[in-house]
């Protein structure tokens, strides 16, 4: 098996198995073995699960010499945050309180992937809680700070630090990770992957970790735009265990999309202004190549409100909810990052009032931007501003900074976007200083069709999500 | 409706306080300060979104399912 293997699509792989060109148990070992010995040279894993997996393949075989097809994702191995619940195994929600929790139940999207075929090989490493309501340090996590295959003296992203760097590295076709706000997008875009954060609600998030319950949303981080598209159709859907569940379904139909050339696409000049200097001319180059596909560009901008307090508020009030007993026990205090134990005890002491304040002004922000989006059909603005930092660097600068309103540009698109519980997408778009650098696609709830057609039509036109970190360069 | 205690219930309580407290903490070395800066962090998040004018008729975005 060649290492093309391990960096190729959902479909090719799908194509080859079918092909008999090696079967679903020689691929599962193939990326089993290459997870479990470069996983930790990036702090990526969390728990292999070789041998189950072995076995699931074994069965899979079967079906594909029964000529038994079940789509796209049959035989194909993947990874998922460790924050994904999956009966009598370990799920450590990246947090040493939590490091020898066994669940006793599975997440409805790793019953969901094991319908499809698809084969879980391990448990991928993640920020401690999610994140919290705020950390400091790269190093906030059980397993140490998730270093990114780019260069590993640099941050992999967070939350979903392991599956963003599994991705990228050729560990895994394709992770689940979660988002709050921009643990999907982050890792994605400094990693250089595609990462899709659906809209809440569509994708169940029974079996998973709560952070925040009107925030979380679980998603996709794989190669490419269709990529993502392949998976979310198989792990969306209604869940009456899910009680922010939408009750939709979401099937990827690219040959229905709309015509580019009749949606509007927003974007904000100043934007060139905010991204680091070095990244101005990919960034400028990456609009050019959005404007290339037809799309209609339109100046836009972000609704004003005090975007960082909001998030900041609620998710301190949830989380610090979520993990009361863990607080009022003391075992919060051997979690690894100082200021995210002193985040939760904080989160205790808001008032009613406060997070109703916040969720009240929440509404005023759905109604604003549902009138930003009645003149236009998507967003466009970078991912981050910056590159990965140094996992030694504070992370406080990566932070939209409080105040009385958003900051210029899109730079507060993150939490606007996770506040609105509206979908976006996450794509490479160029490198700065061997970095990569990430595009982000925001759209209206339920859109995911549109800013997959756009994001698919960009790599299409670009190979940014096609280049691989040196250590793998064939 | 205002409760009142006997004084063997506001010991209970009081015990229970200094209980919760001393299994909080201290944490780590300067946890002290980080908790202020936490707690003054949610003081200014507040104090934003208190400058906000919202609409008496503007319910909170989520909704009870019975």
């Amino acid at each position: 098996m060649t290492d093309d293997v391990f960096f190729a699509s959902i479909t090719e792989l799908n194509g080859r198995l079918r092909k008999r060109e090696f079967s679903t148990v020689e691929l599962v070992r193939a990326f089993a073995d290459r997870l479990e010995s470069l996983g930790p040279k990036y702090n990526a894993l969390a728990l292999p699960l070789t041998k189950q997996a072995v076995d699931r393949a074994k069965e899979i075989d079967g079906e594909f010499k029964r000529e038994r097809y079940r789509g796209p994702l049959q035989g194909i191995p993947f990874g998922a945050k460790d924050l994904l619940a999956l009966a009598g195994y370990k799920t450590t929600w990246g947090a040493k309180p939590f490091a020898n929790q066994v669940s006793q139940d599975t997440a409805t999207v790793l019953t969901k992937l094991d319908d499809t075929g698809s084969i879980i090989i391990g448990k991928l490493a993640m920020v401690e809680l999610a994140g919290g309501p705020s950390y400091r340090m790269a190093s906030a996590s059980l397993f140490g700070p998730g270093l990114n295959p780019w260069d590993t003296s640099r941050w992999s992203g967070g939350s979903s630090s392991g599956s963003g760097s599994a991705v990228a590295a050729g560990l895994v076709p394709f992770a689940l990770g979660s988002e709050t706000s921009g643990s999907i997008l982050t890792p994605s875009a400094f990693c250089g992957v595609t990462g899709l954060r659906p809209t809440y609600g569509l994708v169940s998030r029974h079996g998973a970790m709560a952070l925040a319950w009107t925030m979380d949303k679980i998603g996709p981080i794989c190669r490419s735009a269709e990529d993502c598209g392949l998976v979310l159709e198989k792990i969306a859907g209604g869940d009456s265990h899910d009680p922010g569940s939408a009750g939709k379904s979401f099937y990827y139909t690219p040959q229905y999309a709309r015509k580019l050339t009749d949606l509007k696409c927003g974007f904000a000049p100043a934007d060139l202004e905010l991204v680091e200097p070095d990244a101005r001319p990919l960034f400028e180059a990456a609009m050019q190549v959005i404007r290339q596909t037809g799309i209609q560009m339109v100046e836009a901008a972000l609704p004003e409100f005090p975007y960082a307090a909001l998030t900041h508020t609620v998710i301190s009030a949830e989380g610090s909810s979520v993990f009361e007993s863990l607080i009022t026990s003391g075992k919060v205090n051997e979690l690894a990052d100082a200021k995210q134990i002193a985040g939760l005890k904080a989160g205790l002491e808001l008032g009613a009032k406060d997070y109703l304040k916040a969720m009240r002004i929440r509404s005023l922000l759905k109604a604003k931007f549902r009138e930003l989006f009645a003149g236009l059909d998507v967003l466009v603005a970078p991912a981050r501003y910056s590159i990965a930092p140094k996992i030694s660097e504070p992370l406080d600068a990566l932070r939209v900074p409080p105040g009385p309103t958003s900051r210029p540009g899109m730079a507060s698109l993150i939490p606007a976007g996770n506040l609105g519980g509206l979908p976006a997408i996450s794509i490479p778009c160029g490198f700065v200083a061997g970095m990569p650098f990430g595009l982000q696609i925001v759209g209206t709830p339920f859109s995911e069709n549109t800013l997959i057609a756009l994001a698919r039509e960009f790599q299409n036109r670009t190979d940014w999500h096609k280049r691989r970190p040196p250590a793998m360069a064939s | 409706m205002k409760r009142k205690f006997n004084r063997r219930e506001l010991a209970v309580l009081a015990a229970a306080g200094a209980a919760t407290a001393q299994a909080q903490g201290p944490g780590r070395p300067g946890s002290e300060d980080l908790e202020k800066a936490a707690r003054d962090l949610n003081a200014r998040d507040i104090e934003t979104l208190t400058k906000f004018e919202i609409p008496i008729s503007t319910e909170p975005a989520f909704q009870f399912k019975a």
